[in-house]
């Protein structure tokens, strides 16, 4: 169990906390995504998901496949227009934004995929890879812009001197650091990573896991970790969302979810999961 | 599966891998310019050996990058010669796998050994039905007259609900419901040795759970043998009869799961 429960910072349904005053960094309301027409008896992609995520925190956000994790991902990054229902992030309603404060809203929230090898631009040497969101945000010259990238591939434990390999010539743990280093090259307040883990192998996945949380509590990050491993949310995430057929069926801090599961969905991830020999990473 | 292997002696095995080695060849030019091929020859896989019996589930575990994937593609000679030397013996029912022609090959691809890999996505046809995709298996591999029908095939891969799930493409159908049909297709000509590479990784602890169940079930009633590739060891504890452990292209450690895990 991690030792890293939140002990402030609004809890998951809502309720006033130690710090109660404090607006939550992200507030989804109602979030509904209906692809294509909406045939009778068919559910949702996403149904009236509420959500409130407050500053410096982690949530686990997990279930099966198809469940609407990557959907709520999405909905939150500008990849997918939500069908209803707002996604609020620092008192402004993402979709309402428009032009130039969507661009600049894009540098706010950053997500890291699955497979690090199919995000990565093959042609491009590491430090363009990671310098490139630099580049399309305008920010910095050429030289500046090299500089700021080499600098943050050395913050994730990457050499100065690989900065002009490709990504093929990087190893699968590597290659992840570099998205990792891409994904915080615009000093982003929200880091998605969605399911972001699963190819790794366990030594990766720890090591991995070690870096990010040294980046969350160095740089103030607050991060949503998209996985259907329950054992990599608990030790990465103060709270936990279960998502089922498009909705959240229970959402706890780690250590009341693991206690007292509620929700049947959770019962079985649990009851699987440990069944699996699950040990702490 | 037995440690060691006596030359000439008879074996109830039904797969037998003796001094495997699989080495990347250089491209001339390489190292240059980021090109992934080595500038000298590579050794992948360095004198693999190990034998797979009947009706049991193997499992080979390692780190990303250790040599399981090819491994894997090396026992049924789906490497590339223009791109791999492999040398040693990979022997099934008498004969080296790795002398046979393309055409020889064909029966036993398929027919006698399947691959099922990580993603159901990219190894099912997306504007396909699920039940003809399971029917071309067993048509290309002329495996209809054995019996098999879609109805028991599906049944035997834990799909109760067979025809939505016949009827329906692959993005209709849940991940853990894919890999089953995925699983479906590699047993419709009831092949002797499935090798499953990664295929729990998509997947939530729950249809593992499940899916594993099925394996160790397949395993009992039908004696169909898996070499499970994974990295995950509680997969391996939930599932592998026995564990072989790769390390840098090596088998470094074999046994029961609780004793090597």
């Amino acid at each position: 169990m991690p030792a890293d429960l939140p002990t402030d910072g609004p809890l998951p349904n809502g309720r006033a906390t130690s710090r109660g005053s404090e607006e939550p960094l992200l507030n989804v309301r109602g979030l509904t995504k209906v692809y294509g027409r909406q045939v009778h008896g068919q559910r949702p992609a996403l149904d009236d998901v509420n959500l409130q995520l407050g500053r410096g925190q982690t949530l686990g956000l997990v279930g099966p496949s198809g469940s609407g994790k990557s959907t709520l991902a999405r909905c939150l990054t500008f990849f997918e227009e939500p069908t209803a229902g707002e996604v609020w992030f620092e008192s402004r309603n993402l979709w309402s934004l428009d032009g130039r404060d969507r661009r600049r809203m894009r540098a706010e929230i950053q997500i890291i995929f699955q497979e690090p090898a199919a995000s990565l631009n093959p042609r491009f040497t590491a430090a363009e890879i990671v310098a490139e969101p630099l580049a399309i945000q305008q920010r910095g010259d050429r030289r500046a812009r090299r500089e700021r990238a080499v600098s943050l591939m050395e913050t994730v434990g990457l050499a100065r001197a690989a900065a002009g390999k490709r990504a093929h010539e990087f190893s699968g743990g590597e290659r992840q650091r570099l998205a990792i280093a891409r994904a915080l090259v615009l000093h982003p307040k929200l880091l998605i990573l969605d399911e972001s883990f699963s190819g790794l192998d366990q030594a990766l996945e720890t090591q991995i896991c070690g870096l990010l949380k040294e980046l969350r509590q160095r740089l103030g990050l607050t991060m949503i970790l998209i996985t259907h491993d329950l054992r990599l949310a608990a030790e990465m995430a103060g709270e936990i969302a279960v998502m089922e057929s498009g909705r959240i069926v229970e959402h706890a801090l780690t250590g009341e979810l693991f206690a007292h599961p509620r929700h049947a969905s959770t019962r079985a991830l649990l009851a699987a999961t440990l069944a699996l020999d699950w040990k702490p990473l | 599966m037995s440690d060691g292997v006596l030359p000439g002696a008879p074996s109830r095995s039904l797969l037998q891998v003796r001094n495997l080695n699989v080495d990347l060849l250089a491209v001339e030019g390489a190292g240059a310019g980021g090109a992934a091929r080595p500038a000298k020859p590579a050794p992948i896989l360095s004198e693999i050996s190990f034998e797979i019996e009947p009706g049991t589930i193997v499992g080979l575990f390692g780190e990303s990058g250790c040599g399981k994937t090819t491994l894997a593609l090396a026992l049924l000679n789906l490497l590339s010669p223009a791109k791999y030397r492999v040398r040693g013996e990979v022997r099934m029912g008498g004969r080296n796998l790795l002398g046979l022609t393309d055409r020889q090959l064909e029966g036993v691809r398929g027919a006698e050994i399947c691959l099922i890999f990580q993603d159901p996505l990219l190894a099912l046809n997306p504007v396909l039905r699920a039940g003809t995709q399971v029917s071309e298996v067993m048509r290309a591999h002329g495996c209809e007259p054995a019996g098999a029908s879609l109805e028991s095939l599906f049944h035997l891969a834990g799909l109760a609900d067979w025809r939505r799930i016949a009827a329906a493409y692959p993005h209709q159908l849940s991940g853990g419901e894919r890999q089953r049909v995925v699983i479906a297709q590699a047993l419709a000509c009831q092949p002797a040795l499935v090798i499953a590479d990664e295929p729990f990784t998509a997947l939530d602890a729950v249809r593992v759970v499940e899916l594993a169940a099925l394996f160790r079930n397949l395993r009992s009633t039908l004696r169909t043998s898996f070499l499970l590739i994974s990295h995950s060891p509680g997969v391996m504890a939930a599932t592998a009869d026995c564990v072989l452990v790769m390390h840098g292209g090596r088998i470094v450690e074999r046994g029961a799961p609780r004793q090597v895990l």
